[in-house]
């Protein structure tokens, strides 16, 4: 199989047709961004191969494998930064964003028409200043409804796909929210929540939130939570010593978030681990980045990794998706 | 839909603080014999630019104070309505305060305009038409305007009739914390050309070195 790697970054979006070992940005004249381009998130989807949309500082955009450019796609986010991006599981067609400021729009029909939802989160924030929305999950046991993250305002959940929100931070020791994992089935499952703070888990569907220590963390700053694509329960955590910081670690856990352990991710780790590239497609090959550019791979799911030779400056967001034959 | 970003300094008593706020629905006051008449208008001519462009030979200035909903309470903030012939401008400045801390002394914060030809002396905030009515219409008293909404209170009887090009300073200064916000609008006559001549395109394409493949 044939893989096509994805890096957002602070320097636009780069590929990778070998593994990690080689990266590269699309010429500047295939339409796209510039190539300073802030670009914060990249999605792909099972049922669109060598499609990828990318959120940026200046607009939404899709990636075609056939005319390997970028295309603009017109929408009122144009001004704002789409710091995140997720597509239904079901419906490639519906589309949704989270910006910085923290706001949420969504398109259920390809991205040709936007709706601003009618979210009640903070419009302001300390440390900060501005709210941004740090991740977007469609739930895995009913697609209707949607679960988010912002940075700094906790969990909020719309079951109605997108129209109503609520808010879900009762028991967060920190409202500064950045991923989501789900385990379990519908009624008795667990959902786990990185903060600023620390790993928490609600069995209630966020209705109330309870802390879980991470001792083997020297820092309590997690970022992404990832669950091996594989149905196993293996579960990584990433953590930092500040939002970007100096040195960072993965964790990992083998019963769904009960104990942990250091994963052998090879070091120096310049930087807070800032996201965790899995696809279902194949669980075993994994890819990491530090917010300050370092890549790691591991091709047995998480057993071992080798750190790549590139680094790409500042990055968001790291995957993959097969590259179409 | 359609939306102003709008990116204030807001200067609290101890921090500055710097949020993005996206408003989507701008209100007019317009002075009702009893209570307020809030009228909607457009957010798309609302701009925190310094310069306005101008067609007409002689525009008026309506200095204006703004509230701004946002996420720890009530912004104020000030500029002006511009109006010509040719439409309308929302101009606001891009400092703000927060209108908890200048609510007890609304009295002692002054509007002043300068510039341009009319009534000069200043007017306190809590002399602007309705003001009070309008903070306590949005419900939870002072800081209860709602996400996304902004609201122009103009002192019409303080337009200024402007001739272009010439600069209007509006500020608010605050007798009891000794504070300043001043916005500045500088009106620029379209029919001149801020330079002599204009550089004529020199390539079809721009410059090239030559094909690059990519970049590494």
């Amino acid at each position: 199989m044939k893989v096509t790697a994805f890096a957002a970054t602070m320097q636009a979006v780069w590929f990778s047709h070998d593994l990690g070992e080689t990266w590269n940005r699309p010429k500047t004249p295939s339409g796209g961004f510039y190539n300073e381009a802030r670009c914060w998130s990249v999605v792909s989807h099972p049922q669109r191969p060598g499609e990828f949309l990318a959120g940026t500082d200046q607009g939404l955009y899709r990636w075609l494998h056939e005319t390997q450019c970028w295309n603009y796609i017109p929408s009122p986010m144009d001004d704002l930064h789409i710091q995140q991006l997720a597509r239904s599981p079901d419906d490639p067609s519906f589309i949704v964003c989270g910006t910085r400021p923290g706001e949420i729009f969504k398109s259920e029909d390809d991205g040709i028409t936007w709706q601003r939802c009618n979210l009640d989160a903070a419009t302001e924030c300390w440390f900060i200043n501005t709210t941004r929305v740090t991740s977007i999950q469609f739930d895995p046991d009913d697609r209707d409804t949607i679960w988010i993250t912002i940075e700094i305002d906790g969990v909020f959940r719309s079951k109605d796909r997108g129209e109503t929100w609520e808010s879900l931070s009762a028991g967060l020791r920190d409202v500064d929210t950045h991923n989501l994992v789900f385990f379990g089935q519908p009624g008795e499952r667990t959902i786990f929540c990185a903060t600023e703070a620390g790993l928490h888990k609600s069995t209630n569907e966020g209705q109330t939130w309870e802390f879980c220590p991470t001792p083997e963390s020297p820092w309590p700053y997690l970022r992404c939570l990832e669950t091996k694509k594989d149905g196993s329960g293996i579960m990584f955590a990433s953590v930092g010593q500040l939002p970007s910081g100096d040195v960072g670690m993965l964790l990992r856990s083998m019963d769904k978030g009960e104990t942990w352990e250091k994963s052998p991710v090879p070091e120096p780790i310049n930087s807070t681990i800032w996201w965790i590239g899995t696809n279902p497609v194949d669980p075993n090959l994994i890819f990491l980045c530090t917010i300050f550019g370092q890549i790691f791979r591991s091709q047995d799911g998480g057993e071992s990794w080798i750190k790549m030779k590139r680094e790409l400056g500042e990055v968001r967001m790291i995957g993959w998706a097969p590259t179409p034959e | 839909m359609t939306h102003y970003l709008y990116k204030p300094h807001v200067h609290g008593p101890e921090f500055i603080t710097t949020p993005d706020i996206l408003v989507d629905r701008l209100f007019r006051v317009n002075p009702a014999e009893q209570g307020i008449d809030l009228v909607p208008a457009s957010v798309q001519g609302v701009n925190t630019l310094p310069e306005v462009q101008c067609a007409e030979s002689v525009i008026t200035i309506i200095p204006s104070v703004f509230l701004i909903a946002a996420g720890a309470g009530t912004l104020v903030s000030l500029g002006a309505e511009v109006l010509a012939d040719e439409g309308r401008s929302t101009c606001i400045a891009r400092f703000a305060w927060r209108l908890k801390y200048l609510s007890d002394h609304l009295d002692k914060i002054k509007l002043q305009v300068s510039g341009g030809e009319g009534d000069s002396s200043e007017v306190s905030l809590n002399a602007l038409p309705a003001s009070a009515d309008i903070i306590n219409h949005f419900g939870d008293g002072l800081d209860g305007v709602p996400r996304g909404i902004i609201v122009s209170i103009s002192a019409p009887e303080k337009k200024r009739q402007c001739q272009v090009p010439e600069s209007v300073s509006i500020r608010l200064a605050d007798g009891h914390t000794e504070r300043t916000m001043e916005h500045r609008l500088n009106l620029l006559d379209v029919h001149s050309d801020c330079w002599e001549t204009r550089p004529q395109p020199r390539y079809a394409v721009g410059p090239q070195t030559g094909e690059v493949q990519h970049f590494v």
